[in-house]
């Protein structure tokens, strides 16, 4: 079922992707993230001394401030913030440093649709620039449902307000293997499946939900190839891209 | 074995090896549920033989040549730090470095009564041992409380490194609880640390 969006993409097709690492000096790792028009910048502080009063201090803890591009953090922003924060808790290795907290701090700086998703994405580039040791990456992804029932990927703002609903997916990376035989699997296990947040606005069918999941995990490979490509040890990169995802 | 000839780039969340075959190294760890070794950093795959008179047989895969984070103290560490504050059972100082590196954010020590020598350690007057001001190198013994970390110099090579004098002059160690000015003569006390010979 095929369906016109208002810049000519098909419904698979996501936004051209553009991201940057290091650009901020004093942060000790940092990232801009930007989808179409959507963009974000996330930085990393730490890890520094202690942790709050109702984290667990034998582990390392996350500390996530969210800035909108104008104004005052609202709910929304608060939602955002806990999001981001159990999803980052999910990928860090928290037990290497213990009793230290590290901060992200996530400055929107235009939002076109999919915010979410691109602050996730900004702020996994940020935790890789500042060195932060990760058990994997995560990619995040928007999917939405027309009141025809048709799945898009990557809505813009305006295809966002006529949405019956959408979904934010984080997937972890598909993982590869650097080992000779390039195994994509480790004994009899399937390397990467999972799903690690999904945060849904609206009502959708079990099937649409699962229908999401499928697209999303299929764009999420060529998101994880995108970031795969483009992050190295380098000081800074930039890498753009246009996807059609099959 | 010889180590690797061709870097390989890898992500974080990348197979590295099977635990049975290689150790987890710096910028990577082990999962034991699945007995795989995986990248934590970005960076390049390394194998590094192991020691040849090492039981262990495996060879350590490390990822380096990555951007790495600000050095944090960790239990067993020896750091450099400044004392900012001696009070009657402890003193506190702000570390500056974790073995050779600096640190980029600030954390806080505490020296306790306990912990400044090996012996005779409840006649220990923190006054006499150590100054706001002083440059000591400690060992790290644990993460403490939420606030410090707690710090020991009950050993020969710990304690005061540099502290200046009154005089406002870089004092000499003259014993191991002595420091004198260059300019005045005056002797203060301190728990000096031994020199590396």
């Amino acid at each position: 079922m095929e369906t016109d969006r208002p810049d000519g993409r098909t419904p698979n097709q996501l936004r051209p992707l553009a991201c940057s690492c290091s650009i901020l000096h004093r942060a000790h790792g940092s990232a801009s993230w930007a989808q179409g028009e959507t963009k974000v910048l996330a930085a990393v502080y730490g890890p520094k001394a202690g942790t709050k009063k109702n984290e667990n201090p034998e582990k390392a803890s996350i500390e996530v401030i969210w800035k909108p591009k104008t104004g005052q953090i609202g709910k929304l922003e608060k939602e955002y913030e806990m999001i981001l924060k159990r999803t980052l808790e999910s990928i860090c290795i928290r037990t290497i440093y213990p009793n230290t907290t590290t901060s992200v701090i996530v400055q929107v700086v235009h939002d076109d649709g999919a915010l979410l998703p691109c602050a996730i994405n900004a702020a996994c580039t940020a935790l890789v620039d500042a060195g932060i040791p990760l058990k994997h990456l995560a990619v995040a992804i928007c999917c939405s449902v027309t009141d025809s029932g048709c799945i898009i990927l990557d809505p813009t703002k305006e295809e966002e307000e006529k949405m019956k609903a959408y979904i934010n997916l984080v997937f972890p990376n598909t993982i590869v293997s650097v080992l000779p035989e390039r195994s994509s699997q480790v004994g009899s296990e399937p390397m990467a499946h999972g799903i690690m947040t999904s945060v849904t606005q609206g009502a959708m069918s079990v099937d649409d939900y699962l229908h999401c999941l499928d697209r999303g995990r299929a764009a999420s490979a060529r998101l994880s190839e995108f970031v795969r490509k483009n992050i190295g040890p380098k000081s800074t990169w930039l890498g753009r891209m246009g996807f059609l995802c099959r | 074995m010889e180590e690797e000839k061709e870097a390989v780039m890898v992500t974080p969340g990348e197979v590295l090896g099977r635990t049975s075959d290689v150790k987890a190294g710096r910028g990577a760890y082990a999962a034991l549920h699945n007995n795989t070794v995986y990248a934590s950093l970005t960076g390049f795959r390394h194998t590094v033989p192991p020691a040849p008179d090492s039981s262990d047989l495996r060879p350590t895969v490390e990822v380096t040549g990555h951007k790495a984070h600000g050095p944090v103290p960790q239990p067993g560490s020896v750091v450099i730090a400044r004392v900012t504050k001696v009070m009657a059972r402890s003193a506190s100082a702000d570390i500056m470095c974790v073995g050779p590196k600096s640190v980029r954010e600030k954390f806080t020590g505490i020296i306790r009564q306990q912990d400044v020598r090996a012996t005779e350690i409840d006649k220990v007057d923190m006054h006499l041992s150590f100054h706001p001001g002083d440059i000591v190198r400690a060992l790290v013994l644990s993460l403490g409380d939420a606030r410090a970390y707690f710090l020991s110099t009950a050993k020969n090579e710990l304690g005061v490194v540099s502290a200046e004098s009154i005089a406002g002059a870089t004092m000499v160690p003259v014993s191991w609880t002595e420091m004198q000015c260059p300019l005045t003569g005056q002797i203060e006390q301190r728990k000096v640390a031994k020199a590396a010979s």
